[in-house]
């Protein structure tokens, strides 16, 4: 026992070194970014972002409270969106994942291979837009923002399934079928409070792609209510990007109010910090299916 | 393990198949709507664009679209570039998340476990566009902190100019990719890791097994169906790129083409100009298929060597 | 808790269905959100209607609802809706058009719009800014414009017998867009320095002079003595697309298309070349390549993630390369707010519309009314008041007139242009000569001298425009090749000068450049013959 003890110790101690110095690798841009952001614009173009904000200056914050109206609401329905797609898309997924591991149903293979079928193939972004405009509607609302692509991927459909293969226990559902249970109760009741730790990663993975995402708007979204800030952040981007490329092109336009790069800096900043606020409480749902493995028994 | 437990009644109980579908069936719209309807679209590749007959009304013109693709001197280069780093990243990535995964869960500090996991994560939260400005930060010739700050420490004062040096890209991108998406693979294979009943190590403890021997004979071994299913996932995806890691990171620099150029950077850099959705439809087209077809290898492969492990 | 915030989430989600559902009904052209915005608009806009003079409300037909593109740099002005509602409450009466302004950003045309047309979206007028037209005439996006025209727009009818409109918009003999008709024509190169520096150095120029590339280096090597830690000279080929020698007094016309499809190299040459083929090319970079290796040049030119302004406030950049318009010389001296010299670099002359120079007024194969959207566009062109109006506001709430003679215009007390609800500057309408100024220095008669200047050295290409679609997978090619070496030659950032140039023409050569530069000529030697 004493030497199981002592090598505990080590790869612990082993453990920890190595998770600080990724958290250092990690922390170290971040915090470069944020100093960065709370540089004056001309010193941080001049001699580049140094670790301490350098000539203090919280004009690209300012900026953004100034156009506070447009980058509130972008924030909102940032949030929106992500909670309801990370919802919808985590019940949906493992519905369509629990079907998937029934052997006994017909037809489900076929399913499964479909499925596959869209992570290698699309169609491309034109037809896609002409299916979402034109058959189901969805621009300028907020189904514009939730559906395409995010709400669900084969990629998220399979893991689910996996897990399901290899962590929910055949027989406990056989004996709870024939208990009676219906199959909804089965998965309500049985599978879904098992499976907090996959569902917690493909609903981490759903957010972190609803928070991170500009396409779906920059394709669906026209009206500046509906806005996200990835959104907002990438229209700025691309049109910094633009007018650069395009000075020569543009005489006489006065791009002297545009924003620069301390205040996509702080946008990058504005963006992180609420989820990097939020994952902590995620991560309880990590950690509470380690009970389920003496079910089996 | 519920196959087994399935073979006994061979008849179709139809109660339970409609309820399943039922349950199914948002999904399979979704997909449906999502990524069949639009699938027609492939056929873009093969047509010269014409949207006042609409794009299911233009007519065909052959492998015309593909032309570009094979007629530029750099197709060899961006075939091999975007093979070569996919291999890199999806092996020295795997190897890296699993073992941040069980070193993570070695920890059992609540808090700090907690703590490295969301810190760790941080990267992947972050776009591109503003990795690329970080990664400017420290590399830039002119104000960068490698050049001045940490290469002065080793008495080195010649500047290096990374933007124009090819030899140093491969490591660069690696790193940045790895650094990026570490945290979000590993959180992948926490979930695999958590899900591992306690008793088999409680088992192995008993029998005086080290922590190495439990990692190798137990942790691993129950990670391998998950290892294999992303594997051959990520095979599918050996023609694409992360076009962000290619395209900004390097920030566009000619010189390092050799290195950096990609499937999907040559794609932008060539239409940029021309939206032409026939001609970007192909390159989707090629990477599609060679995907399809690799995927269809690796899983006959594996199915060979284990059958229960194969994908389907 | 819980239910009570999905519950408000979901009402949200609803609210905004319905949003989506009642715009959707108005782009199939209903009249009912028509006559609404017309009647706000009746009653804030009125007195404009009044003030315009001409207004004798002579529209007797219908009211068409037309939307129109508005470009915008990222940050859509809070006012747009009222300054259009006060356009409404003229064009509604006088040419029974009511405009309804669809905002992008200028950076996302190119991503937008041929989903939105492709989708049967309503789009009336579409602007599309410096991009080659090609790409959506020979797709099929936008419709031929010539009969349109000659039916529906006097004022650019008779206007665009002298000037260019059209050129650089052709595809298969029919125009396919309208330029905003400029204030100048013509161009060519000259590189605008801080004043108060370059007279420091002891040097002097003189108005008009043209400098050689020996006299920048000595310019460069002056600054760089007092400054040794900025750079002299402000190219950054960061992101660049294209070649930008022609700031450097390369006489070049690009034929209607890209410098990467083809050439003529000076005035009276009618031989299609490959621009970086050329001597004046390789000599222009072994200078470039001098400059660099002196440090007069930034060193992270060709791949900062600064932008030229950004680092031109920082003062890390003293001066930078551009067109040799007057307009030039008066933006730079706004933005920077001191004041520049420009030294010439070349004779200005007057060539082919470059393809990606203009920006072009089209009428998408997706609108409701052609005829409508051209007689608007044929108004914002003959109506100064309503260009005004679009461009700059509302007079004496956005702007105030400061001299009707020169057209110069100012703030009103208390605002600014950071602060302004209506400031949005992109010159993309009408008829520009009669466009407010902000800055004396750009006025009519500078402009018009300027114009004329370069108009008595016409290239022999004028109004001719190569048409890509034959060659589009070289372009393509060819394209990718100029983005990976153009930012580093011209930015003389690489290593070793003539390996990397030797590289790039066999580049180009493997490209295709060869079979698209054959191609141009053909279509040149019969465009030429036909004159």
């Amino acid at each position: 026992m004493t030497i199981a003890t002592r090598e505990e110790k080590v790869v612990s101690a082993l453990a920890h070194i190595i998770m600080i110095l990724f958290s250092a690798m990690a922390v170290i841009p971040f915090w470069l970014l944020i100093a960065a952001s709370f540089s004056s614009e001309t010193y941080a173009t001049k001699y580049g972002y140094k670790f301490l904000p350098q000539e203090l200056s919280l004009s690209a914050y300012e900026y953004l409270f100034k156009q506070g109206g447009q980058i509130g609401m972008a924030y909102l329905i940032t949030v929106i969106v992500t909670v309801i797609g990370t919802t919808v898309g985590i019940l949906a997924i493992s519905l369509l994942a629990y079907g998937l591991v029934q052997k006994d149903i017909p037809g489900v293979k076929v399913v499964f291979i479909l499925i596959l079928v869209t992570m290698l193939f699309n169609g491309g972004l034109v037809p896609q837009y002409l299916i979402y405009t034109n058959t189901l509607h969805v621009k300028n609302t907020l189904f514009g923002l939730i559906l395409p692509n995010l709400l669900m991927s084969g990629f998220t459909v399979i893991l689910v399934k996996n897990y399901f293969q290899s962590n929910i226990p055949g027989e406990m559902l056989e004996a709870a079928e024939i208990d009676g249970a219906g199959q909804f109760n089965i998965f309500f009741r049985l599978v879904f409070p098992l499976s907090t730790p996959i569902l917690a990663t493909v609903g981490l993975m759903a957010a972190v792609s609803y928070w991170n995402d500009w396409t779906n708007g920059l394709y669906y979204i026209t009206d500046h209510n509906l806005y996200s800030l990835q959104q907002l952040l990438n229209e700025m981007n691309n049109n910094i990007q633009y007018l650069a490329n395009n000075a020569s092109n543009l005489g006489g336009a006065d791009i002297s109010n545009l924003p620069s790069v301390t205040i996509r800096l702080a946008i990058a900043v504005v963006a992180i910090v609420p989820i990097m606020v939020i994952y902590p409480f995620f991560q309880k749902y990590f950690a509470k299916g380690i009970t389920m493995g003496s079910v089996k028994g | 393990m519920a196959a087994k437990a399935k073979k006994k009644h061979r008849h179709i109980n139809w109660k339970k198949t409609i309820a399943i579908y039922i349950m199914m069936l948002p999904g399979m719209l979704y997909f449906l709507f999502n990524n069949y309807l639009p699938m027609a679209g492939i056929t873009v590749a093969f047509r010269r664009i014409n949207y006042r007959l609409g794009i299911w009304r233009s007519p065909f013109c052959g492998l015309e679209n593909f032309e570009f693709l094979f007629k530029s001197g750099s197709v060899f280069t961006m075939i091999r570039n975007t093979i070569l780093y996919n291999i890199v990243f999806i092996v020295l990535g795997t190897v890296l998340a699993i073992a941040t995964a069980i070193l993570l869960n070695e920890v059992r500090q609540k808090v700090l476990n907690r703590v490295y996991q969301t810190l760790i994560l941080l990267p992947y939260l972050m776009s591109m566009v503003v990795v690329s400005y970080l990664a400017y930060a420290f590399l830039s010739g002119e104000n960068g902190y490698i050049n001045n700050t940490i290469l002065p420490l080793f008495g080195i004062q010649d500047k290096i100019a990374f933007y124009q040096e090819k030899k140093y890209w491969p490591f660069i991108l690696t790193f940045v990719n790895l650094w990026k998406s570490v945290g979000f693979n590993m959180v992948i294979y926490l979930a695999a890791v958590i899900g591992i009943s306690p008793d088999y190590y409680e088992a192995a403890r008993i029998d005086g097994a080290s922590k190495w021997k439990q990692i190798t004979n137990i942790t691993i071994p129950l990670l391998v169906p998950t290892i294999i299913t992303l594997f051959i996932l990520s095979v599918g995806r050996i023609f694409y790129s992360d076009f962000g890691l290619f395209y900004q990171v390097p920030r566009n620099s000619g010189a390092i083409y050799d290195v950096t150029q990609t499937i999907d950077t040559f794609v932008y850099n060539a239409l940029m100009n021309q939206n032409n959705i026939s001609m970007s439809s192909a390159a989707g087209f090629i990477q599609s298929v060679v995907g399809c077809i690799l995927v269809l290898t690796a899983n006959g492969i594996i199915r060979k060597i284990s059958r229960e492990n194969a994908m389907f | 808790m819980k239910k009570r915030i999905s519950l408000v989430l979901l009402a949200a989600m609803l609210a905004t269905t319905f949003a989506g559902c009642n715009s959707d009904s108005s782009d199939t052209g209903s009249s009912t959100p028509a006559s609404t915005a017309s009647e706000t608009s009746a009653s804030d806009g009125g007195s404009e209607a009044a003030d315009s003079g001409e207004s004798t409300g002579g529209w007797e037909g219908e009211t068409t609802h037309i939307v129109m593109t508005y470009l915008h740099a990222g940050v859509v002005p809070t006012d747009t809706d009222k300054v259009f509602d006060a356009v409404n409450a003229i064009t509604v009466p006088e040419i029974g058009v009511e405009v309804e302004p669809l905002p992008l950003g200028i950076g996302e045309t190119g991503q937008k719009y041929s989903l939105w047309i492709s989708g049967g979206e309503q789009i009336d007028l579409m602007m599309v800014p410096f991009t080659n037209l090609t790409t959506y005439s020979s797709q099929g996006l936008i419709l031929p414009l010539d009969d349109l025209l000659a039916e529906n727009a006097p004022y650019i009818s008779e206007v665009m017998e002298e000037y260019p409109l059209r050129d650089g918009s052709y595809y298969q003999g029919e125009a396919y867009g309208v330029t905003p008709l400029m204030y100048y024509y013509g161009g060519g190169g000259s590189f605008l320095i801080d004043e108060d520096k370059f007279n420091e150095t002891g040097l002097t120029y003189n108005e008009g002079d043209i400098w050689s590339l020996d006299q920048m280096t000595e310019m460069f090597a002056a600054l760089k003595e007092l400054y040794p830690d900025a750079y002299p000279n402000g190219t950054i080929t960061a992101g660049a697309t294209a070649s930008t020698s022609g700031y450097w007094g390369l006489t070049t016309d690009p034929l209607g298309a890209t410098p990467s499809s083809g050439v003529l190299m000076g005035t009276e040459s009618t031989t299609v070349e490959n621009l970086y083929a050329t001597e004046e090319y390789y000599n222009y970079i072994t200078y470039v390549k001098e400059w660099y290796d002196a440090g007069y040049i930034y060193p992270d030119a060709a791949t900062t993630s600064s932008t030229q302004r950004e680092l031109m406030l920082a003062e890390t950049l003293l001066g930078y390369p551009m067109g040799n318009q007057p307009v030039m010389k008066s933006d730079a001296e706004a933005t920077y707010s001191k004041g520049f010299i420009q030294i010439m670099l070349n004779e200005s002359y007057y060539a082919s519309q470059s393809a990606s120079g203009g920006s072009f007024w089209t009428v998408p194969i997706s609108s409701a009314s052609p005829e409508a959207a051209i007689r608007f566009l044929d108004y914002t062109f003959s109506n100064h008041d309503i260009h005004n109006m679009i461009l700059w506001g509302i007079e004496g709430e956005h702007f105030v007139v400061l001299d009707e003679e020169n057209l110069l215009i100012g703030f009103p007390d208390g605002i600014d242009g950071t602060t302004s609800p209506y400031y949005n500057t992109f010159g993309l309408y009408g008829d520009r000569r009669y466009e407010y100024i902000w800055d004396v220095a750009n006025n009519k008669a500078v402009n018009e001298e300027y114009t004329a200047d370069a108009m008595s050295r016409p290239t022999k290409a004028v109004g001719y425009a190569y048409d890509t679609t034959r060659t589009s997978a070289q372009i393509a090619n060819v394209d990718a090749v100029v983005t990976q070496y153009v930012p580093t030659l011209e930015s003389g950032s690489e290593s070793d000068l003539d390996t990397t140039y030797q590289e790039f023409l066999s580049a180009l050569e493997a490209a295709g450049l060869n079979d698209i530069i054959a191609d141009n000529q053909a279509q040149f030697d019969e465009w030429l013959a036909q004159q």
